[in-house]
């Protein structure tokens, strides 16, 4: 199922680079891959859950001695973490981390050259592995604190096609270090939690000359090869809210790299639904959409919002309901699907460009 | 229900006025989040000032997070070492920490998180109780300790991100009794510390007890508009209400109560509206600034309305200096019910009266 994706074209990267990423910053270049535009630099998302398997995908430039992805939970204290590595004669490697660096994988055979594009994607499968305490023995008097390290299964794959895959396990940490022996330590599982030695998010970066674009994430599913066609508000169906200016609710809203004067207000629960622009024909299957929104709250009390998608008669809410913080923080709310919500199977050509979605305020 | 404390930071100079939160406050305006409101980068440390110490307060931040692993909001008594905080980590998730004595225990990161250099409002809401652990001749001998068990609750743009209860480590007694072992009667809330360092900011502050949620709230500050009462002193001119309602505050123009029994009493600016409607009024905060040049002298009392709904008394210092007063209503005068109404506040005049 898909987790995440990022297009990096309907934003300013360097403008509004972090109004979605927990941290991180991507600055838009131009020269994508297809004449798309990428970004450069490092986007850290936290995806808000704990995941034991996740696959992450994106189009890259090699640039040698980098790390593109990065998976990894500092939840709780937690210190795991895995990437795939690209050394500095353009082969593979994949290390797993867990306070100590475990044994890295061999490297790949297959080699990458600099600056050249790829799609790159790494899927990881990670399992928690518990050594028990051992006591000291008389001879020699030594003994093992209890630890744990985290197996990593892993699957890396350039332009379709697998290059490295295998079994890494990290290095060990001390569950007794830290708070760990009052029990306030919460990485590793225990009887009452599940600890958090498993993956909840992710890094992708592309520094220095290096570019990034066409970013999935998803729960273990490899989407292969595949690119983002951003389309968007082209016209109102039935709206509600407030423009900033005009009479037009749609042409405030599609601006972009986005234009903080133009935006529809609402300051009460009231709705918005456009048209979107139509689908570029291809060929091909849609792997997934990604319905963004970009928000601000300009003053205090309570407000919740969601997103939802209209087709014929009938209108989905987004999985997702967010309540934005205020101030003059804009930020971007997204809601991923992988297939239609109107008949579970994937989406079609058709109804993409017969779809219909819009913001809702709900209080 | 009370407030403890209501602060927009709007009304001060935060850089050059010295206000009524104690030392090891140091915080510097910046951009504010909203057109009518400040904000501020540092830290605030206010200690209630004993007797005032609470079991169940609720604080209220707004807060701009710059994911370096702060600690919004903190609660403490210092003169037995409660300590208890959410922290904020580098992926904007948050926790909760609580100590009495040595390294703070702490919960689980919350699910929910939000996102770099957010602005979003905060609640805090937390209620003490202490915990004895009867000395135990053994074996094994276990001392006499007390803990404490802190039930939490934090709450981000109204959505609850983590709620629980949490013990801190023990303190051990030594010593025999309460005379000798002063901070066995601490064990509760006495001051309250607010931060935002580095790229992080703050507004929109407050507590109350016991403990209540308000909710994402905004704070108006209206300054004094008009003379209702004149019987003080003005430092220059005649118009007493054009020497008190500059700001950030300028004290070298003020009004003087030269004798007992004087009143100065002043309306306010018109509350602005704001959008979304007609929107709850959570409270008000009174707030004088006050100093007395006459040593060991001068008593004075504020209120509402007309003279007979009172303040507590103030005393301010002797010393020359000037300090912030604070009086939190969340109800109209004499009711536990009934807020307050725009048409209240935009009619409402505060004074202020010499008793001594």
């Amino acid at each position: 199922m898909l987790r995440f994706g990022d297009s990096f074209i309907f934003r300013s990267g360097s403008v509004f680079n972090s109004e979605y990423y927990t941290n991180g910053f991507a600055d838009l270049a131009p020269n994508g891959r297809g004449g798309d535009t990428a970004a450069n630099g490092a986007a850290f998302y936290n995806l808000g859950a704990d995941y034991n398997q996740l696959t992450i995908g994106m189009g890259w430039t090699a640039n040698y001695g980098q790390s593109p992805f990065t998976f990894a939970n500092s939840a709780g204290g937690a210190a795991f973490s895995c990437s795939i590595n690209l050394d500095t004669d353009g082969r593979w490697n994949f290390t797993a981390n867990n306070t100590s660096v475990g044994v890295p994988s061999a490297s790949s055979v297959r080699s990458v050259r600099q600056g050249l594009w790829y799609f790159v994607e790494l899927n990881v499968i990670t399992t928690p592995i518990h050594l028990p305490a051992l006591p000291p023995i008389a001879l020699p008097p030594v003994g093992r604190a209890d630890q744990w390290y985290v197996q990593c299964d892993f699957i890396f794959r350039v332009n379709g096609v697998e290059w490295l895959s295998g079994r890494v396990n990290s290095g060990g940490e001390q569950s007794a270090t830290g708070a760990g022996a009052d029990g306030q330590n919460w990485w590793p599982p225990s009887l009452t939690q599940t600890g958090h030695l498993s993956m909840s998010e992710f890094r992708a970066v592309a520094a220095g000359a290096g570019l990034m674009n066409d970013l999935y994430v998803t729960d273990g599913e490899f989407l292969g090869d595949c690119t983002y066609t951003n389309l968007y508000p082209a016209s109102d169906v039935s709206v509600s809210m407030t423009p900033s200016t005009g009479s037009s609710n749609f042409a405030c809203v599609n601006t972009h790299p986005a234009d903080n004067t133009k935006y529809v207000t609402a300051s009460s629960p009231l709705s918005d639904t456009y048209s979107f622009d139509p689908l570029p024909a291809f060929n091909g299957d849609v792997l997934g959409t990604v319905l963004a929104m970009r928000v601000l709250k300009t003053d205090g009390g309570s407000a919740q919002i969601k997103e939802h998608y209209t087709s014929g008669m009938t209108t989905v809410d987004s999985v997702n309901k967010w309540r934005p913080g205020g101030g003059y923080t804009w930020r971007y709310k997204i809601d991923v699907l992988d297939k239609s919500p109107f008949t579970g199977l994937r989406w079609t050509q058709t109804e993409i460009n017969a779809l219909e979605a819009g913001p809702d305020r709900l209080s | 229900m009370a407030f403890v404390i209501l602060d927009g930071f709007a009304f001060r100079n935060v850089q050059t006025d010295h206000w009524f939160y104690d030392s090891d406050s140091s915080i510097q305006q910046v951009t504010p989040f909203f057109p009518w409101s400040n904000a501020v980068q540092g830290i605030v440390f206010w200690d209630f000032g004993a007797p005032e110490e609470f079991e169940d307060v609720c604080v209220g931040l707004r807060w701009q997070n710059a994911l370096n692993g702060q600690s919004p909001i903190t609660l403490k008594n210092n003169l037995s070492g409660f300590t208890c905080f959410i922290g904020c980590d580098g992926m904007g998730r948050f926790n909760f920490n609580a100590t009495l004595n040595g390294s703070p225990n702490y919960t689980d990161t919350s699910t929910l998180w939000v996102a770099a250099n957010e602005i979003n409002y905060l609640e805090l809401s937390v209620q003490t109780s202490k915990v004895h652990i009867p000395y135990d001749p053994g074996p094994p001998e276990v001392p006499e300790a007390y803990k404490m068990l802190v039930e939490y609750e934090l709450r981000v743009n109204d959505e609850v991100f983590l709620e629980g209860g949490i013990e801190t480590p023990q303190r051990v007694l030594f010593g025999s009794g309460l005379d000798t072992n002063p901070w066995i009667s601490h064990l509760n809330i006495g001051a309250v510390e607010i931060n935002a360092l580095g790229e992080a900011a703050m507004s929109d502050f407050y507590i109350n007890t016991p403990g209540t949620f308000k909710g994402d709230s905004s704070i108006r500050t209206l300054y004094p508009a008009a003379d209702v009462g004149t019987d003080f002193t003005p430092s220059v001119g005649t118009v007493h209400y054009a020497l008190v309602n500059d700001h950030p505050d300028n004290t070298t123009t003020n009004n003087s109560a030269t004798a007992t029994g004087q009143i100065d009493e002043y309306s306010f600016d018109t509350l602005p509206s704001w959008a979304g409607g007609t929107q709850t009024i959570n409270g008000i905060a009174g707030i004088w600034h006050l100093g007395t040049s006459d040593p060991n002298t001068g008593g004075v009392f504020g209120f509402y309305n007309s003279p007979s709904h009172f303040t507590p008394n103030f005393y301010p210092l002797s010393d020359g200096s000037f300090t912030y007063f604070f009086d939190g209503r969340e109800y109209v005068y004499g009711s536990t019910s009934v807020k307050w109404t725009e048409g209240a506040i935009n009619t409402i005049t505060l004074g202020l009266k010499r008793f001594l």
